[in-house]
């Protein structure tokens, strides 16, 4: 790439994967000014995923730091970990880091992401309640799984359910207790939920509905005991939990940027204020096909959300609109999920009850789709849901033995 | 270098892929005339690369669990989230037969 020399400063707030894309994005598509990477916590920029999965299961091999430091270097970015931004102007375009340092920016971008949401009643536990966020959270996490401990899982999303694979893979004995009737309920369908927690109980995983917890403390012997609004009592001797995220948008806020579940952000991606921008977990983005804000809360669109709106920083394009997707690895199987999963109708490719593929069909139309240990499929997959693909030819699609991609490039050559 | 017998080109046909369990475990690529393997640990994460999602007009094959892509002549890293490339491993088709060569210390 050439790169075209300026003396423009753009600054990105946050150092996780939204922020660190971003950077190295600017350098690849020849942005040649001055840029700033600023995070609070003190690491590289790493990525999330790992930290429910090979963090605690493959500790010595894990990577999750996206680029090392010799990257950050090379590309004359500038860094400053582990030191909070305070304040933003958003006249004067000056950003207030808490060191006092005060810097002078052309462009910003707020990649702030979000914060595990606190459970008072868990935390009042002390060292036996955990979340699950940060690098620390899993490292410390990591210390206690033990075989034979008796680990406690509070929350039946994404999060508690790796950690309980996790846990339950390494010998520890887990229950998992959550407030609704059902697993995964805000990012699969009933029938995936349902798939997941069989997995879950033939591993041994005890698996506890409509638990409403009302009380958290310790009995004589030192162990944690949860108590329920029905009277059950679960005794362990360590409490994880997972109940969805806090977004870190108090900077924006405090700043005056629009924030409504997120900062609100254009299909250019810029916020309320001229020349700042925002992107990631943080970002409500206006979706002009949908008519509608819309936040994702994926590894997927930390990454392609950051090079689309830096993309728009650049030249002034909108953003793409992205489809929604995500991937979760529990007992060595990997789950993926794209598009919507409000559906009318799941049909499926495939006669194996650990492998398979399926479509979300609406109005006969392929908007959703899942791939249970078929990764391979899910391109392809994603293809049919980018062109809503009708459903014309069912008995070849769903025929296993067709090559999916093979039928999707002859439909696309075809159509 | 050990050479290490796979299946017959028939049992893998153009556009395919299978995964070798040789150590390290080797993805084999079948695209027209060519036949190119790389190691099947992608180099971000766990994930099988002889899944992969294979392109065959540039030669190149998407990570099957984060959509990274790899160049499968070079095992080169052509975009996020991979940043390090594949190790290659020569394929040599003798009589219909495809082996592969893996470095004595692996094999």
């Amino acid at each position: 790439m050439t790169q075209k020399t300026s003396k423009e400063c753009y600054i990105v707030v946050g150092a996780g994967q939204a922020g660190a894309v971003a950077v190295s994005s600017l350098r690849e598509s020849g942005f040649g000014g001055r840029i700033l990477l600023v995070g609070d916590e003190p690491h590289l920029p790493y990525e999330r995923p790992p930290l429910s999965k090979e963090v605690l299961l493959t500790p010595a091999t894990a990577k999750p730091t996206i680029f090392d430091s010799a990257f950050y270097s090379s590309q004359n970015i500038e860094c400053r970990f582990g030191i909070p931004a305070t304040h933003i102007d958003i006249h004067t375009h000056m950003l207030e880091l808490a060191s006092g340092e005060q810097i002078h920016f052309d462009k910003l971008l707020l990649a702030t992401g979000a914060r595990a949401r606190p459970y008072p009643l868990l935390d009042a536990l002390g060292k036996d309640a955990l979340q699950l966020r940060s690098m620390k959270d899993a490292q410390a996490l990591a210390k206690r799984i033990q075989p034979g401990a008796r680990i406690l899982v509070v929350g039946g999303g994404v999060i508690g359910l790796e950690v309980a694979a996790s846990a339950r893979t390494l010998g520890a004995e887990v229950t998992l207790l959550e407030r609704g009737d059902r697993l995964m309920a805000r990012a699969a369908p009933v029938h995936l939920a349902q798939a997941l927690l069989e997995l879950h109980r033939d591993q041994g995983v005890r698996c506890v509905f409509d638990v409403d917890l009302v009380k958290a403390d310790h009995a004589a012997n030192g162990s944690v005991q949860l108590h329920s609004q029905n009277g059950e009592v679960f005794v362990g001797d360590l409490v994880v939990y997972g109940i969805g995220v806090h977004l870190n948008v108090e900077l924006a806020q405090a700043s005056g940027l629009k924030v409504e579940d997120g900062i609100l952000i254009d299909e250019y991606g810029m916020t309320s204020a001229p020349g700042i921008y925002a992107a990631g977990d943080v970002a409500r983005q206006w979706q002009p096909q949908l008519g509608r804000y819309i936040r994702q809360e994926t590894w997927s669109n930390a990454q392609n959300q950051a090079q689309s709106v830096v993309r728009s920083m650049l030249t002034g394009l909108p953003c793409d609109p992205d489809l929604p997707w995500y991937w979760t690895d529990q007992y060595g199987s990997n789950i993926q999920v794209a598009g919507s999963i409000e559906v009318d109708e799941w049909v499926t490719r495939g006669n194996r009850p650990d492998r398979y593929t399926q479509f979300g069909l609406r109005d006969g139309c392929v908007v959703g789709a899942i791939t249970f240990n078929n990764g391979k499929e899910m391109r392809p997959a994603k293809q049919l849901i980018s062109v809503a693909a009708e459903l014309s030819n069912p008995e070849l699609l769903l025929d296993p033995k067709q090559d999916l991609r093979k039928l999707v490039v002859q439909s696309a050559l075809a159509a | 270098m050990a050479r290490v017998h796979v299946c017959s080109v028939t049992e893998l046909p153009s556009g395919e892929s299978l995964r070798v369990d040789t150590q390290p475990a080797v993805a084999l690529f079948h695209v027209g005339e060519d036949f190119y393997a790389v190691a099947d640990l992608c180099t971000h994460a766990t994930a099988s690369i002889s899944e992969g999602y294979l392109d065959d007009h540039d030669s190149t094959v998407e990570c099957p669990i984060h959509t990274a892509r790899f160049c499968l002549k070079t095992g080169a890293a052509l975009c996020q989230p991979a940043t390090e490339p594949l190790q290659t491993f020569p394929v040599v088709v003798e009589d219909g037969e495809i082996y592969l060569d893996m470095p004595e210390e692996a094999a």
